[in-house]
């Protein structure tokens, strides 16, 4: 797959998993890793990213065994872009439907 | 598990990522080591799933932010190194104060004490390996050659240096400067020999074949299509012409080989991108023209070899101490 591609998914898949609830880094790679095939060393940049980008904020807390954990928490601008990432792609696969499906009627 | 973080800490140190994102960064890690470890990974597999300080490194190229210093304070320690040698080359030749005149090499450590840069000892010595280098240029001088083909040494060891010194100059890079430098003293040492000239020309062929395997991005001979290509070409031919036309006017190929240095400019303007180092990219070969003509018709090789510090201070003074975040990931 195109990496640059495959990058912007990941973003994608990134902003939505944490859309959904706060996440500290490892969660976010367990969720993703395997279904995109993708490592720390993909998915922790783009953390960051988010974070100076300000579509993420981070906050630390205790686990369970007294780790600290950072925490990623979506903010206003990252639903807004997760909204509008969203939209983009829906009408990316519909159009790469539209190609790939064969089906004339649609 | 600490020599492994000793590690990346250290290499995140000397590309020059501030404190603070090293912290964060080495404190993420370290909370994914944790997490690994849990899940039954010993301390080889987690090493490897994270990979070495330098994969880390390229993946988190987008996200630093580089720490802002004052611009002149960084350029003033840079730059005192050469001023330093330009002071000391001066005050000896002209006035033959070499022996006190070496005291200007402590300005080195002193902007760097006076600018304290928090990396005062890498700053120091980065600077006296430059330092050394012109040093053993003057001693290569005093103990066994005259200036004028003593500075054959200084164009041989500082000009690579330079440009392995400079962490974002490619291998191919450095080889295809190195391929120029040698096909220039190549012809030079020939022509005095007495060899013929379109021998002597042969000599140019080196860094031409160099050029084209290498593809030599860095100062844009990457020549791929339509008129940036002509113009090259063209550029290529002309100069070819010219040195032909000149030297048989003027009976002179001892100087005139310089004609053969334009049409790597013209390679270097006509692709240059945007933000590229442009002067500093030139001046290798403008360094080159100012030297040989001074010591050419005013006999001065003893100062005039000076010309070549203009390739580190145009370099300083052209750099950007501080780089944006970069969005690369996003493209």
């Amino acid at each position: 797959m195109i990496t640059q591609f495959k990058k912007g998914i990941v973003e994608l898949c990134v902003l939505k998993v944490v859309s959904v609830q706060d996440l500290y880094g490892f969660e976010v790679i367990e969720k993703l890793s395997e279904p995109l095939s993708v490592n720390e060393n993909t998915i922790y940049p783009i953390l960051r990213r988010l974070t100076n980008q300000g579509l993420f904020t981070t906050y630390e807390k205790s686990s369970s065994s007294g780790a600290k954990r950072k925490y990623y928490e979506i903010t206003e601008s990252g639903k807004q872009s997760l909204k509008e990432k969203l939209e983009e792609w829906y009408q990316f696969s519909k159009n790469i439907k539209l190609i790939l499906g064969g089906n004339k009627n649609e | 598990m600490n020599n492994y973080f000793n590690n990346l800490k250290e290499y995140l140190e000397e590309k020059e990522i501030n404190k603070n994102q090293i912290e964060e960064i080495i404190n993420d890690y370290k909370e994914f080591y944790e997490e690994y470890l849990k899940n039954g990974l010993t301390d080889e597999e987690i090493t490897i799933k994270l990979g070495s300080p330098k994969e880390i490194y390229q993946s988190l190229k987008g996200t630093f932010v580089k720490e802002q210093r004052p611009a002149f304070q960084n350029k003033i320690v840079s730059l005192s190194p050469f001023i330093a040698v330009i002071i000391y080359v001066l005050l000896g030749y002209f006035l033959d104060a070499w022996h006190p005149a070496w005291v200007v090499f402590l300005l080195t450590p002193l902007t760097a004490v006076l600018f304290n840069q928090g990396r005062l000892l890498k700053r120091v010595t980065e600077s006296l390996i430059f330092v050394g280098i012109m040093l053993a240029f003057l001693v290569v001088h005093f103990k066994w050659l005259e200036w004028k083909y003593a500075w054959l040494f200084f164009i041989v060891f500082l000009i690579p240096s330079i440009f392995a010194y400079n962490n974002q100059t490619k291998l191919k890079a450095i080889i295809s400067e190195a391929s120029l430098v040698i096909a220039i003293i190549l012809y030079i040492v020939l022509v005095f020999l007495k060899v013929s000239v379109p021998i002597a020309l042969l000599s140019f062929l080196l860094p031409l074949i160099v050029l084209i395997y290498a593809g030599y991005i860095e100062v844009g001979f990457d020549i791929k299509k339509g008129i940036k290509r002509i113009i090259v070409l063209t550029s290529f031919l002309i100069s070819l012409v010219l040195f032909i036309v000149f030297g048989l006017m003027f009976s002179n190929w001892a100087y005139f080989w310089q004609i053969l240095l334009l049409p790597f400019m013209i390679t270097i303007l006509v692709e240059n991108k945007p933000n590229n180092y442009l002067i500093t990219a030139l001046m290798p070969f403008l360094a080159t023209i100012i030297f040989y003509s001074l010591g050419y018709f005013y006999g001065a090789w003893a100062v005039s070899w000076l010309a070549y510090l203009l390739i580190p201070l145009t370099a300083i003074l052209e750099g950007k101490p501080v780089v944006e975040i970069k969005e690369t990931d996003n493209n």
